[in-house]
């Protein structure tokens, strides 16, 4: 696995499945590719797995290592350059990868077709309680499950919406740990309405039966139709407060249970991660069903902007098995681009793919249906509940601003300084969204937050580098 | 041995080692995450929030949500992305 | 919202300016409205970097930023208090035998100007500021700096025009302006029409296509600024720093986060008429703040942006009567206009009120026609 290289035909930023599925079709094609990821591992957030001073025991192979094992045989086969543990911070036009490694090194690269394919990150919606230390994501549950191999307590409950729910639930339970509840948003009948597109995909079908087997067995009590009230700190432990509430009104009911537990797990679906496109002024679009900004795309998953493309959940949530099928026809429109393929080989290979991917279309969008959490989630925002985790910003103080005229959400950050922390908006963007939205009645007014450069942190260390004060570029100097 | 909140089973982990946590030794396994070997030693809190000063622990281990931020060997880095070493030093900022 | 639509006076740019003016003018009991193509106070106005400054400012306009700056430190008498104005020093920095030619002729220029400067030896210096590059060689020293968190400039004037009753309307591009003589017709894209007595233009770099409306070409020049902030760190500044060249600016704010600015260019997307940032203006900046204030290296770099900022062809503003058009006044392109806005903006609408006793030829807009 080297970088060495400066330039390359095509760079892909994340190497989950659609990036290694971009990256090996266009390397298969001939185009010089570099594949980077902040990880330690190939797999995305997917297929994760444990870090390579960790030692199977068991004669056990699991579907991520399989995948993981099968991705850096065609990374290797395909002669694609990797730059792992790599976080890309700014991203310009034409185009120049920055990234900094561990040692706080800047290191850049340039390519003439980019592919993004950063995923997604989790949607959490804040209730009082839920900055306390052991209340952790849900996909960030299936990181410290799969990969780290450690429980997220000895006793967790489990709640929010959407797949992650079981598979969360289940892992633990797997992994020899206690569930001491599931509380789901949605209801039987959502889960079950999901059904008859899984039939169109056996092995996700087999998957969540498994998970199902798990739960069942464990004789772990679920909570239908019910979110968290509030979480407090009892102790060593986490009280954890429980309403339901009546799906056809979104009443609540007064019943409230409360659970004891030590760590909390809890996510409602997931955003797709459209940073860096946004940040070069790729153009979005609001989509109603999702709730979500999303990228303008071609049937080719190429954006508005010329050789610039995205793909995976980023480009649309729809799983795993798609965003492979999807990264594919990328890498080849990407190789069709540099004239690494012809149009007539391009088309029938692309062709199908795009009859595979049919299949999965139904199956992409009850996963997503379950995954979106419904509009009443916004009440579990008390006027007390922080919301903007970074400055501590809370629900009342939001209003304060609305009240007194920022509609946008631009606006909002700069009378309130949420988004102006370190996460950048990332963790409260989708609910402060749903607040201003609860005032100005349409989602898509309300905008995003204006991305901009760096991505992520970056140490001052590592861009100034070394340098002499005479060297410093010589500018104009300022007027009289 | 670390407090086990960490799955045995089907993988065995590295080299034991020390690792300093605000100046107190913690055991850990070289090689491991550690925002989770941290969180297996019952090391929760990673922070203070800044206006109220609530503690923080880890929170989506993508390293988006940057509330695992330490001083990790001198240098400010997100423990979810960071793996043990022997004698690493990590303080809380 | 519209409430009405016949004004005594509207106002066209929602900036320091145009909000300054604005709330002079319904204060004195004109009824006001103010409008913008955006949200208020969302161009340079609200995302420059707050810096008070009188080690920066033209020499020429040390007076109006000097008047300006006793407006900020006063801001509960007259804007409101949800803003935080911090008074601190205001040190530029010499590091080199031509950086001290530079900033002695450059403070001296202010001086004359009536600028509070002084200069500093090395030693006073770093015991003022203890975490400087001990490698400086002066320093000039002026007490009257500090700055302001400008991101909440359109907030304390939202609250404030409540208060007196400047009705805002954002979010409104002005199609065309129309003059019988008597009043003017402003004519929205919903084909609303606004009647005013009197019109003051405020839009900053978008005065020059403002101007046309009554037949006036003027070159405006965009100077886009960029400005990198990092997270929040342990307090290390205690004044606002500068740099003999002017292209530093750098200051820590009580929240701990630290604004890196000085007027390095980003540049203007044609497109959609918004700041990008130039991402090799990064490095030179940062390099500059970080050799004169070594401690920064350590902290982390959040974000890079910048606003676009206006400037004529003689580098002067612009304030007063448009010739030839009775009741209709222009203002903009101030250096340092964030500094001296109050001020100017009060005198502004001392003039349109007719109260105006100062000549302020240096800015007619009759010397670049």
């Amino acid at each position: 696995m080297n970088n060495k290289n400066k330039e390359y035909d095509i760079i892909v930023i994340g190497a989950g499945p659609s990036g290694i599925a971009s990256a090996v079709s266009s390397a298969s094609n001939g185009a010089k590719v570099l594949i980077i990821d902040l990880n330690s591992n190939l797999g995305g957030q997917v297929y994760k797995t444990p870090p390579e001073t960790y030692k199977k025991i068991k004669k056990n192979s699991s579907k991520e290592i399989r995948m993981q094992k099968s991705f850096k045989k065609l990374i290797d086969e395909n002669g694609i350059d990797v730059a792992l543990k790599h976080t890309v911070w700014q991203v310009n036009h034409g185009f120049k990868i920055y990234a900094f490694n561990n040692n706080n090194q800047n290191v850049f690269w340039e390519c003439k077709t980019l592919i993004i394919a950063t995923g997604t990150y989790e949607r959490i919606i804040p209730f009082p309680g839920w900055t306390l230390p052991g209340v952790i994501g849900l996909a960030a549950s299936t990181t410290l499950l799969k990969s780290h191999r450690v429980l997220p307590g000895n006793n967790t409950v489990v709640a929010g919406c959407g797949p992650l729910l079981a598979v969360v639930a289940s892992g633990i339970i797997k992994a020899g740990g206690k569930v001491g509840a599931i509380i789901d948003l949605k209801s039987p009948f959502d889960w079950l309405s999901s059904i008859r597109p899984m039939l169109s995909n056996p092995s996700s079908l087999f998957e969540g039966i498994g998970w199902l087997k798990n739960i069942i067995f464990s004789g772990t009590p679920i909570y239908f139709n019910s979110v968290i009230k509030e979480v407090n700190k009892k102790e060593n432990e986490l009280e954890i407060s429980i309403t339901k509430i009546n799906p056809r009104n979104n009443r609540k009911y007064d019943n409230k249970i409360k659970l004891k537990a030590d760590s909390l797990c809890v996510g409602h679906g997931l955003i797709p991660s459209i940073d860096i496109l946004k940040s070069l002024g790729a153009e979005i679009f609001f989509e109603s069903e999702s709730l979500t900004w999303l990228p303008k795309i071609n049937k080719y998953f190429q954006s508005s902007i010329e050789n610039l493309y995205i793909v995976g959940d980023g480009s649309g949530i729809t799983g795993a098995i798609p965003a492979y099928e999807k990264g594919l026809i990328a890498g080849h429109a990407a190789s069709l681009d540099l004239e690494y393929i012809n149009s007539e080989k391009f088309i029938i290979i692309t062709n199908k793919i795009f009859v595979k991917l049919k299949k999965f279309e139904n199956f992409g969008k009850s996963m997503a249906k379950l995954m979106t959490p419904s509009s009443f989630i916004i009440n579990s925002i008390t006027k007390e509940t922080i919301v903007c985790r970074c400055e501590d910003i809370k629900r009342a103080e939001i209003e304060e601003a609305i009240k007194i005229g920022a509609k946008e959400i631009n606006q909002l950050k700069s009378w309130t300084r949420c988004g102006m922390g370190p996460c950048q908006g990332r963790t409260c963007e989708d609910s402060i969204s749903r607040i201003i939205s609860e005032h100005v009645g349409d989602r898509k007014s309300v905008g995003m937050f204006t991305r901009r450069f760096p991505i992520q942190p970056i140490s001052m260390n590592s861009v100034v580098g070394q340098f002499k004060y005479e060297d410093i570029i010589n500018v104009e100097e300022g007027p009289l | 041995m670390p407090q086990d909140l960490r799955e045995k089973n089907k993988y065995s982990r590295g080299k034991l080692v020390k690792i300093y946590f605000n100046n107190e030794e913690v055991l850990a396994y070289e090689g491991e995450n550690l925002a989770s070997a941290l969180y297996s030693s019952d090391i929760k809190i990673l922070r203070y929030s800044p206006k109220l000063k609530m503690p923080r622990g880890f929170f989506c281990l993508i390293g988006s949500c940057q509330e695992c931020l330490l001083l990790i060997n001198g240098r400010k880095t997100l423990a979810c992305l960071s793996y043990v070493t022997e004698n690493m030093s990590i303080q809380i900022i | 919202m519209i409430h009405k639509s016949t004004y005594d006076v509207v106002v066209i740019g929602a900036g320091i300016m145009g909000c300054t003016t604005a709330l002079h003018l319904a204060k004195s009991g004109m009824s006001t409205l103010i409008l913008d193509k955006g949200n208020i106070c969302r161009e340079a106005s609200g995302v420059n970097a707050g810096t008070l400054t009188i080690h920066m400012t033209r020499a020429q306009l040390i007076p109006y930023a000097m008047k300006g700056w006793k407006l900020w430190m006063n801001t509960k008498e007259w804007l409101g208090d949800d803003i935080e104005v911090t008074k601190t020093p205001g040190l530029c920095l010499a590091f080199s035998e031509a950086d001290e030619k530079l900033l002695v002729h450059r403070s001296n220029a202010r001086i004359q100007q009536g600028a509070p400067i002084k200069f500093l030896s090395k030693k006073e210096a770093l015991n003022l500021e203890p975490n400087l590059n001990p490698n400086i060689k002066m320093a000039a020293f002026c007490e009257m700096d500090g700055f302001v968190n400008s991101y909440k400039t359109g907030l304390v004037f939202s609250k404030i025009f409540k208060k007196v009753g400047v009705n805002l309307l954002e979010n409104e591009k002005i199609e065309m302006v129309e003059n019988n003589g008597k009043s003017f017709f402003l004519k929205l894209k919903n084909n609303n029409i606004i009647e005013a007595n009197k019109i003051v233009l405020a839009g900053g770099l978008w005065l020059e296509e403002m101007l046309k409306w009554f037949k006036i070409n003027i070159r405006i020049k965009c100077l886009p600024q960029q400005l990198i902030v990092t997270e929040r760190i342990n307090p290390i500044l205690k004044t606002v720093i500068t740099i003999a060249n002017g292209k530093l600016s750098l200051k820590q704010f009580s929240n701990g986060t630290t604004l890196i600015g000085g007027g390095w260019p980003g540049q203007r997307n044609i497109d959609n008429d918004k700041f990008e940032p130039l991402p090799e203006n990064l490095i030179g900046n940062i390099q500059l703040a970080c050799h004169s204030i070594p401690a920064l290296k350590n902290s982390r770099v959040l974000r890079v942006w910048g606003g676009l900022e206006a400037e004529t062809k003689d580098a002067m503003p612009i304030m007063g009567k448009i010739p030839q058009i009775d009741n209709a006044f222009v203002i903009g392109s101030f250096h340092s206009g964030y500094t001296s806005g109050p001020y100017v903006g009060y005198l502004m609408a001392k003039m349109i009120l007719g109260q105006d006793e100062i000549k302020h030829d240096l800015f007619s807009l009759s010397r670049l026609l």
